[in-house]
């Protein structure tokens, strides 16, 4: 059995490893943006996993309490906390990632308490000085959560996770590495049940689990006859479905940059510096989310960079509805890219993938130009 | 050589034959729930037409939402390229096409060649499209055809804000108990699709020479208002605007036939 039927177990909202770290009476803490170090929650004995509104099918609730013009993701996440779908987590951590991801947070300590919810201040632009108040910021979280689950989180603890961590990373990035053969051998459906995997189950165990990968499929060709090579970039997506209609349509996912994928990796955290020091430099320094100010130009070069590195015939563009971050980005990149000579597909979704006839009118003519090219 | 295009949309079906460069026949017929049957009537009528069969048709393409539910056409390409590709084939210096349907509506950049460079698709939502006018039409008792030109008799167009249709029906409803003028509501009307059709305009960019195609190129208002938005005149096509995506499906045809 490839071993890629494993990461396939842990794209649902619960999978295996989760109930076996419940059965040994441990703690699991959902956490909703990429910028909340989990390093720090690893560090503690605690399980982090992304937050994910997997199996959510409308959000009467979540247009109620937010707004039908907040993004989908935020209210299909209010819906299934209401709906008590996240009752296996312990509790909760939030950030300002944008201001719905904060107002999620607000509701859900109104709504559907966790037992324990912490909420990190993120800065918005990068200096010496952010980044020294983003450490303050971290150094209380890590005294929050000695203090609420009775545990010493220490320097050498800190230490020895950010090594496990940065090893996913390098192990990851090896992965992708991959992808830049002519025949990868690996398509982009099943690298998004990776990038789940890597948010959902034990540290140690996904890297166990990469290593295995890496090793089926060592020197191996991909059999794909795809038509073209593409890049997804955007906003948060977890579900390996909406990349299954991209792939099916004859284009191949060899690259992105969005947040479960190479944002998080690429870099590595310093391990010669003070935990807390290098985990706060290097959230706030890595590739950026577009929550970040006056780091446009920095994102849009890293695209670049990767097409060219991959050999991307065109960009797809993904972005939720109503997030307005993201939006005001497509005019940013799709300049660069066009600069670059390189096809730009803008694709909005819903959270919950409906509507694939249209999205799959707008992928196919993509996919034409890209053929005609 | 005889080829088809078969396009199915969401309120019509259309269907072009085409004999080397002419065209020897087109049909437009109402969407059925089933897109095979859509695609069947819509043939069998241009067929009828023709006075030809089934069998005297060398290659078909589909194209419309409903291309992949066509069986007797050889191959799908989607409606972006074959509106392209026809408005191109009719009037070569086309760059900008404005193709404005039933319930999408989109604009499509095409090079000297009639290949497609880019695009910009409205979001679900089907305010700026033919189902709009006919909403609108029905609110208001009037006749679709009839819109275009009372809306140009307007002296003080209605502003309608709503981003939805349903909601501008809302407002309409909500104009018509304050006595306004019905050219004004219609002109209110006509001017809030050309906006939100300049949307996608912006989205993609202009360059003329531009046409504007689908049912809607027929309703004159939403032609005039569109122009004034964007300061520039279009051109106008040869055939029936709403035949350009079967149009330029047939065309796909010939190519597909000949490189075989």
């Amino acid at each position: 059995m490839s071993v890629l039927k494993e990461f396939e177990e842990a794209t649902p909202l619960k999978n295996p490893w989760i109930d076996s770290w419940k059965e040994e009476g441990k703690k699991i803490l959902g956490y909703f943006c990429s910028y909340i170090p989990d390093e720090i929650i690893h560090a503690a004995g605690i399980l982090p996993v992304r937050m994910r509104a997997t199996g959510c099918t409308d959000t009467p609730m979540g247009d109620a309490y937010l707004t039908p013009t907040a993004c989908s993701y935020t209210r299909c996440c209010l819906e299934m906390a209401n709906r008590r779908q996240y009752n296996f987590l312990d509790g909760a951590i939030s950030c300002n990632s944008c201001d719905q991801i904060r107002r999620l947070d607000d509701n859900i300590r109104i709504k559907a308490p966790f037992p324990y919810q912490y909420f990190i201040g993120v800065p918005g632009n990068i200096n010496d000085l952010t980044i020294d108040w983003f450490k303050h910021e971290l150094n209380k979280f890590k005294t929050s959560l000695e203090e609420n689950y009775s545990v010493e989180i220490t320097d050498d603890k800190l230490r020895s996770s950010i090594k496990t961590y940065n090893e996913s990373r390098a192990l990851l990035k090896e992965l992708y590495m991959l992808r830049k053969n002519p025949k990868p051998p690996i398509s982009g459906t099943d690298i998004m049940k990776v990038l789940l995997t890597d948010v959902s189950i034990p540290r140690e165990q996904f890297n166990e689990l990469l290593r295995k990968l890496l090793k089926e499929l060592d020197g191996k060709e991909g059999e794909s006859n795809h038509k073209s090579r593409l890049m997804i970039v955007g906003s948060q997506l977890d579900d390996p479905e909406y990349v299954k209609i991209i792939e099916d349509l004859g284009g191949l996912i060899v690259v992105d940059s969005f947040c479960l994928g190479t944002r998080t990796f690429w870099d590595q955290v310093d391990e010669t510096k003070d935990p807390l020091d290098a985990l706060a430099e290097h959230y706030m320094t890595r590739v950026s989310c577009p929550r970040m100010s006056g780091k446009q130009s920095e994102r849009v070069d890293f695209v670049a960079e990767l097409v060219k590195e991959f050999d991307v015939d065109g960009v797809i563009f993904q972005r939720m509805k109503f997030c307005a971050l993201w939006w005001a980005e497509i005019f940013i990149i799709r300049k660069k890219l066009k600069e670059l000579g390189v096809p730009f597909l803008d694709l909005e979704r819903e959270y919950v993938l409906s509507g694939a006839g249209a999205m799959k009118t707008r992928v196919q003519g993509f996919m034409e130009i890209l053929e005609a090219k | 050589m005889i080829v088809a295009g078969v396009d199915v949309g969401s309120l019509t079906g259309k269907a072009v034959i085409l004999n080397k460069e002419s065209i020897i026949a087109q049909a437009i017929v109402p969407t059925t729930p089933k897109p095979e049957r859509t695609a069947r009537n819509a043939m069998d009528e241009a067929l009828k037409n023709a006075n030809l069969e089934y069998e005297n048709i060398d290659y078909t393409v589909g194209t419309g939402y409903g291309r992949v539910k066509i069986p007797f056409a050889n191959s799908e390409i989607s409606e972006l390229t074959c509106h392209g590709k026809g408005a191109h084939s009719l009037i070569p210096s086309i760059r900008t096409i404005i193709d404005v349907g039933g319930q999408d509506c989109k604009v499509i950049k095409v090079d000297k060649n009639g290949k497609i460079l880019d695009f910009a698709m409205n979001d679900k939502c089907a305010a700026g499209t033919g189902r709009f006018l006919e909403v609108m039409a029905r609110t208001l008792e009037l006749k679709l055809e009839e819109l275009g030109p009372i809306s140009l008799e307007a002296k003080n167009p209605a502003k309608i804000t709503a981003q939805c249709s349903v909601f501008a029906e809302t407002e309409v409803v909500s104009l018509m108990a304050d006595d306004t003028e019905v050219s004004d509501i219609v002109a209110g009307i006509h001017d809030a699709i050309a906006s939100r059709i300049m949307t996608l305009v912006y989205r993609v960019g202009l360059e003329n020479d531009i046409c504007i195609s689908g049912g809607v190129a027929k309703n004159i208002g939403v032609v005039s208002y569109l122009e004034n938005r964007m300061g520039l005149k279009t051109m106008k096509l040869p055939v029936d605007p709403q035949i350009v995506g079967a149009l330029g499906a047939a065309k796909i045809a010939q190519n597909e036939f000949e490189s075989q």
